[in-house]
């Protein structure tokens, strides 16, 4: 779902003579790539340019997959981008700022919960849902055509077409699924699948109102009742969200009211669930020892 | 020590004798790199090398596990020689990742030795270094950044890796053209990672910096040695 291969970014924006340079580059390599496969028109050779043009269209169908599961669910689908490279469209689809780029091999998909209740859960469904769409479809175009037909060689257009397509989504899904993160902070499907019922709460938090909470305490400094009045607000719409209660404390503390703060986390840490209360705890420690938790 | 930190030691930014001795260290460890890997495919060859061969080019599968297998180690032993962390791992890594290459380069180096002419090995060695060497050269000289070409060389080598799935899995053989686009791959490869040796790569990480090299080198070797192959059949 959240995959992308930022680390892959040229450093610095390239020049007239960088461009031309690597215009001749990839004349070189993709040219001789093309040569090769058209060098013999063949069902078997023509594979080649059906998988890569099926990995493309299943990259769109993957995120969609996180998409769509995402909204089912409930949660928030703030943009979608589909492929790397230079930008070369950015259409709203069903409320969603989408962003095409040329080369759509990676992709990547920004959501935010509802609520806390079962975001785990659905974490790992949103991150399942583009692998498992791939599958669905190579299964369903394994049934069409039979398993024996699927697995045989063969010189029909139409079978190595469906072969082609099998081949694309079952390599896009298969690696997807592997539990690695290819780069620090990333993670692929399968390891976000494996990794969602141990995600803290507070990550979750900081999905949903994170922003929000950012803004309140921003102006602490100046303004505190203004912060605690934001943060307040906040707080009746998500009473469960713990990072409210850490800016809250801190808004207290900033208007000589740190006993209150203090009382204040205490009952919030008696009043939370059992299997979140070390976090909650993390946070009054954190609050007693001067440490900003809520930023 | 963070990575910001790290990074404000890239060898561009250090002082003249940190940057001589970043450069000197990586170049010193590729050269390590290419004789050990040289010296285990002499052995390997020798002792294994024919039920190797047997086993890779037995069937389609048996490649595509190999390549498979040698992609998961390279990436682990990448890790570990880019970790930052104790010198040992960052070893570990390039060691891991000298190891699989040896075992990759075993069937053709085996075919090369015993099928085509044992000659074709050391000419393809000899005109590898050639290429490296002028490569390298050109970098050094003009000082020139070709970090912009990470994209492109991330474009061509997924590319790469999908023509050899589907030429072994669909049943049909890659021949010449895709072997001179692959050279031209590798020498894109040399050219953005030595460029990354003079400007970006941090002061302390030659091992990383050498693996990279040498992965780039062991590419370039592989197909330079299947075109010279195919000129002499």
């Amino acid at each position: 779902m959240f995959h992308d291969h930022p680390g892959t970014a040229d450093r610095k924006p390239p020049s007239g003579g960088d461009r031309i340079f690597l215009f001749v580059f990839c004349l070189i390599v993709f040219g001789l790539f093309a040569a090769e496969i058209l060098r013999d028109i063949t069902p078997g050779r023509m594979a080649t340019l059906f998988f890569f043009g099926f990995y493309g269209l299943l990259t769109v169908i993957h995120e969609a997959g996180h998409a769509v599961v995402a909204r089912l669910v409930g949660w928030r689908v703030e943009r979608v981008q589909l492929g790397f490279g230079p930008t070369v469209g950015r259409p709203t689809i069903g409320g969603v700022p989408v962003e095409l780029r040329a080369f759509p091999i990676v992709g990547l998909v920004e959501v935010v919960p509802d609520r806390i209740d079962g975001a785990r859960w659905k974490n790992a469904l949103i991150y399942a849902a583009g692998p498992g769409v791939e599958l669905l479809l190579a299964a369903a175009v394994a049934l069409a055509i039979g398993w024996d037909t699927l697995l045989a060689s063969s010189d029909d257009w139409g079978v190595v077409v469906a072969q082609s397509f099998c081949l694309a989504a079952a390599l896009g899904a298969g690696f997807n699924l592997l539990p690695f993160s290819p780069r620090p902070g990333q993670v692929t499907d399968g390891l976000g699948i494996l990794r969602s019922p141990f995600v803290p709460r507070v990550v979750f938090e900081a999905m949903m109102i994170g922003p929000e909470v950012q803004a309140a305490l921003a102006r602490i400094e100046d303004d505190p009742p203004g912060a605690l009045a934001a943060l307040e607000a906040l707080h009746r719409r998500f009473p469960d969200v713990m990072l409210l209660h850490a800016g809250i404390a801190r808004a207290l503390d900033a208007l000589g009211r740190r006993e209150e703060a203090l009382l204040r986390l205490r009952r919030f840490v008696d009043e939370t669930d059992p299997d979140d209360r070390p976090q909650a705890e993390a946070i009054l420690d954190a609050f007693r020892a001067g440490r900003p938790t809520a930023s | 020590m963070s990575y910001a930190a790290f990074q404000d030691r890239a060898a561009a930014h250090a002082s003249a004798n940190e940057r001589a001795e970043f450069i000197r260290l990586t170049y010193g460890h590729l050269g390590g790199a290419i004789l050990a890997c040289a010296g285990l495919c002499y052995v390997l060859v020798q002792t294994v090398g024919e039920s190797m061969m047997r086993f890779a080019y037995g069937s389609p599968l048996n490649w595509l596990l190999m390549l498979g297998a040698f992609m998961a180690v390279g990436w682990i032993a990448e890790k570990w020689a880019a970790s930052g962390g104790s010198q040992g791992k960052q070893y570990l890594g390039l060691g891991l990742y000298v190891v699989a290459e040896a075992l990759l380069l075993t069937p053709m180096l085996y075919v090369a030795a015993y099928f085509i002419d044992p000659n074709v090995i050391p000419t393809a060695g000899v005109l590898t270094l050639i290429v490296f060497g002028g490569l390298t050269a050109s970098v050094f000289l003009t000082k020139k950044d070709f970090s912009f070409m990470g994209r492109a060389l991330m474009l061509g080598g997924f590319a790469a890796m999908g023509l050899i799935v589907v030429s072994l899995i669909f049943g049909f053989t890659l021949g010449s053209l895709f072997s001179a686009a692959m050279v031209a791959l590798a020498a894109g490869y040399i050219l953005y990672y030595t460029s990354n040796v003079l400007h970006h790569y941090p002061v302390g990480a030659h091992v990383a910096a050498s693996l990279a090299l040498f992965s780039a080198v062991a590419l370039l070797f592989w197909y330079v040695l299947r075109l010279v192959i195919a000129f002499r059949e």
